[in-house]
């Protein structure tokens, strides 16, 4: 297999990342390696009926970029994602 | 490993964007959007924030809490091990703790407080040898986390703009007291920061 077929291998392998929200709550997306995290952020949002700006993703703690892709996070099958709501600041409880 | 910014600090974290809509937060008798809320400091302060000032992002209790159940879920041993190791520099500070809203909800502040005890027991400080005692007795945080005394606000929205101010402070080396800023300041600098963000958001 020459380099070039390599990387396109590369590019087309799948993989199955969970994102769980606050609730415990968990959805699937299977997805390319190369795929950019932002299109499952929208994806995510539009499923749950909110603004993808509303929410922050993180992978073991860290924010992850929209731009980012599974690859460059070095994500495994299975990984999983946090997600949180943005909140408003100020309250008084 | 690299250090994994603490609790999503917004100076040392990934860039924020700020969302159409988000000024009107600085609208009088609204709550700052915790994007609008990190994205101020992440503009201001980058660069500027001294080594030995941590900060957490304003939607730390919602990391705090997260993160803390993993502690208990063996699924998430991987993840847990991955944060201990980036956040294990942190072992080394002190942490002292601002809270503007302490004086009227003694009972929230303290729930928050056993979440920032937890996760530094958890993560930050696990591979000291007194990270337990930082559960076993309430009053230990004292010894490595100083619950210090700040300006408070008499209204019911405004914690996020004290937020900032304390850190203002804290970067221009002036000491926090209870008076060292008024409500009145707060109200001037939340028309102040709407004004430049109307007009420069960088």
């Amino acid at each position: 297999m020459s380099d070039n077929e390599k990387a396109a291998d590369e590019g087309n392998e799948t993989i199955t990342i969970r994102i769980r929200d606050q609730t415990g709550e968990e959805t699937f997306f299977k997805i390319k390696k190369t795929t950019k995290m932002q299109k499952v952020f929208e994806t995510y949002a539009s499923r749950k009926g909110i603004q993808s700006s509303s929410i922050r993703f993180m992978l073991d703690g860290e924010r992850i970029l929209p731009d980012a892709t599974p690859k460059m996070l070095e994500m495994d099958d299975q990984d999983q994602i946090d997600c949180m709501l943005e909140q408003t600041g100020g309250r008084s409880f | 490993m690299n250090p994994i910014p603490f609790a999503d600090n917004p100076v040392r974290g990934k860039p924020i964007s700020l969302a159409t809509g988000y000024v009107e937060g600085l609208d009088p008798g609204q709550w700052l959007s915790t994007s609008l809320e990190d994205y101020v400091p992440q503009t201001s302060l980058a660069g500027k924030l001294p080594d030995h000032v941590l900060i957490g992002s304003s939607n730390c209790s919602t990391y705090f809490h997260t993160y803390n159940s993993k502690l208990r879920n063996e699924d998430d041993a991987h993840c847990v091990q991955q944060m201990r190791d980036g956040l294990q520099p942190y072992a080394e500070s002190g942490v002292n703790v601002f809270d503007s809203l302490r004086s009227t909800a003694r009972r929230r502040a303290t729930a928050v407080l056993h979440q920032v005890r937890k996760f530094l027991s958890g993560f930050c400080f696990y591979k000291l040898g007194h990270h337990q005692s930082l559960l076993k007795d309430p009053d230990y945080i004292m010894q490595v986390a100083e619950f210090r005394q700040c300006p408070v606000q008499t209204d019911g929205y405004d914690c996020g703009l004290f937020a900032l101010a304390v850190v203002s402070h804290l970067l221009c080396d002036k000491d926090i007291h209870p008076s060292v800023f008024t409500q009145a300041h707060i109200d001037t600098f939340r028309v102040a920061l709407r004004h430049g963000l109307s007009s420069n958001p960088e």
